[in-house]
Formats: C-alpha cells, structure tokens, sequence
C-alpha cells in the first residue's frame, strides 16, 4: 500500500538503542498491567521484503507465536511462509535490525479509509515496543492519507498481541467466536480497532 | 518434541532407509546398500502444478527427521502419516510419533489419522513397536496381505489408526 519508511520514534525513550539488552525479552508481567510509555527509543524503519530478506523473515517464522497471516506459524513450510507475504508487506526494523512484519490491506471501499492492519513483531520485543511501532505506524499512516478506522484481528488466545494492541489505545470491538482451533480447542478472533471522525 | 516447518535446508530428512509410506519409518535392518531410498515430496505450493485435492502437512525435528500428514482431507479432517527418522535418531521415535499426533488433533483438529505398518520388519534395536504405537494412541485396524513387495516376497501390511472427537 505505502512505503512507509526511516519513522524516527517520537517521545521520552532514550534514543538509538545500543546494546543487545533492548532487546532481550523482558518479564511480560511488568509489561502488561502499567500504562503504554510514549516511546521505546527505537529508531523504526520499514522497507518492502526482498529475496534478501527471506532468511531474516524465515527465522521471525521459528517462533510459534509470530501469528502474521497465520495461526500456526512455526510449522509452516518455507513456500507457504513466503507466500504470506505480498507487494504490501513491509520488513519492519527497530535501529535497522529486523524485527517483524507489516501489511496493510484496504477495507470496504477505496474511498472510505478503512484499513485492516496485519502487524507482528518477534516475541523478542516487549509489548511496550509494539504499542511503539503501531503509534509510529499510525503517525505515518494519518500522515500521509485520511484514516477513518484502523482494524486488527487477534486470536482470543494472543495474549502478546491482544496486550500490545490494547497499550496502543485499540478498543475491541467483538469477538468471532470459535473460527480458529488453537492447542485442540476452539478459539476466537477479537476485532479491535481506532476509529477517527471522517472529514467527509 | 517441537515440529518446525520446512524449509529447503530440510531436503536431507526426506529421504532415507525406511520402507515407504511407514508409519513409524526407521531405518530398515539388512537393507541393501544400492536399494533406492524412500522419498517424500517437499512441501510446495499445490498452485504451481495445478494439483487440487491433494493437501500434505509436512514438518521437520531438525537433523531428526520429518513427520508428513499426506493427502489431508478438510472435509472429513483426516490424513495418512508417515514419519521418517535418520539412522541414529532412533531414540526419538517417541516423542516423534506423540507430537505428530498431538500436531494432526491439537492443531490441525483432524479427526482420523491412519498409516502404513509392516510387521514382517523388525525395527531396530529391538524397539517394541506394537507399545510404542500403542502407548501414542493407535490401535490395529486392518491387515492388508501381499501389500508391499520386500526382500524377494509380497508381505503383509496393517492398518494403524487413531481417532478423536469421538
């Protein structure tokens, strides 16, 4: 959809990451019940996916919870993997390093703009740094064209996804219930979204 | 036991010393050097032939083996299994054939899963397969007579299976 790239994370972080500990996986319990910080200091930046890039994008695809199009995603093979991805999706990276993935794909009509938003990042990161990377997206996005609703999907049994949907103020909207079997019971898919007031 | 997805590094695994289609596919004891090794297809996209129909969950252990539920109907939600195991991965056959069912109920939510047994070969190092079957779930449906040709004769085959939800 767009190329979004070099979104220089806004708020009190501590700017460049320097070191391996930013993104060691912290304890989420200290992440989950406090108030989303107003940035992680990450540097983030986007570009599309290139051949490249697959070995990098592969690996994001070892962690069973990497739930980017798929609801099994660490037993996927390689060509169903790179088929997950399209012209739309972008490598998303925080101080150039790649840690997850983007697409954005239109809702309803063109002119109506209403986004579905697939976005994941590897479980190396914090929630905290999630809530980042969808507010640096949803700058960029409301930037450069009118967002009127903006729409994630995440599995009732995501609790890293539901957590980081929630710090970047997405409200749910419902629950589908039971369309998705997850470790041999039936699970549902919460639609949460950010809605703006159209201007026309 | 984690099953991970294939990738094309994986190419090595899918081929070996076992008789195919086996269920439980070890390494065969006596088996002639020059013998063709049992092959299973890659994982790949069923649009670039054209196939319809035919649906193959195939996962790796890495430098272990694979497991490959072939031909998944998503319609009655069953599959055949097969397994394949390097020669000295023997040990995992287990855990191996646990998660291969636990993968096949758990997260693909069939609910019938059969292979491929052939009791006329022993499996190596004395490893009790009846209990090993057994113990994962699988009990004894059919005996096939003259199903697979092996070492100068037709021999019998059987039917192993495992059901869920009811």
């Amino acid at each position: 959809m767009t190329t979004t790239t070099d979104m220089t994370a806004a708020g009190t972080g501590t700017g460049l990451a320097t070191g391996p500990d930013t993104y060691a996986a912290a304890d989420p319990s200290t992440d989950l019940s406090g108030a989303a910080p107003e940035g992680t200091g990450f540097r983030w930046s986007a570009r599309p996916v290139t051949a490249a890039d697959h070995a990098a994008v592969l690996d994001l695809f070892t962690e069973p919870d990497f739930y980017f199009r798929t609801h099994r995603p660490d037993t996927r093979p390689q060509w169903e993997v790179l088929s997950l991805l399209d012209e739309d999706t972008r490598l998303l990276s925080a101080d150039g390093r790649p840690v997850g993935l983007y697409a954005l794909e239109v809702s309803g009509g063109e002119h109506a703009c209403h986004f579905f938003l697939h976005l994941r990042l590897t479980a190396r990161l914090r929630p905290d740094a999630w809530a980042s990377a969808y507010r640096e997206l949803i700058r960029a996005l409301r930037w450069q064209r009118e967002v009127v609703r903006l729409a994630v999907v995440v599995g009732e049994f995501d609790d890293r996804g539901l957590t980081a949907a929630r710090l970047a103020g997405f409200a749910e909207e419902g629950v589908l219930a039971g369309n998705i079997v997850h470790d041999g019971h039936r699970r549902g898919s919460v639609f949460l979204s950010r809605i703006w007031e159209p201007t026309s | 036991m984690m099953l991970r997805g294939y990738r094309d590094s994986d190419l090595p695994l899918l081929s070996g010393d076992w008789l195919p289609g086996e269920l439980l596919g070890l390494p065969v004891p006596g088996r002639p050097p020059l013998a063709e090794p049992a092959r299973v297809p890659a994982p790949r996209d069923p649009a670039e032939d054209g196939a319809t129909g035919e649906d193959d969950e195939l996962c790796v252990v890495p430098g272990a083996g694979f497991v490959r539920l072939a031909a998944v109907d998503w319609v009655h939600r069953r599959a055949r299994l097969e397994i394949g195991l390097r020669p000295g991965a023997e040990g995992g056959a287990e855990p191996l054939l646990k998660a291969a069912l636990d993968h096949a109920f758990r997260a693909l939510n069939l609910r019938r899963v059969f292979g491929w047994v052939t009791p006329a070969v022993p499996l190596p190092s004395g490893l009790p397969r009846d209990a090993l079957l057994r113990d994962a779930g699988l009990a004894p449906e059919a005996d096939v007579p003259r199903a697979l040709w092996l070492d100068g004769r037709p021999v019998a085959r059987q039917i192993w299976g495992a059901t869920r939800h009811g």
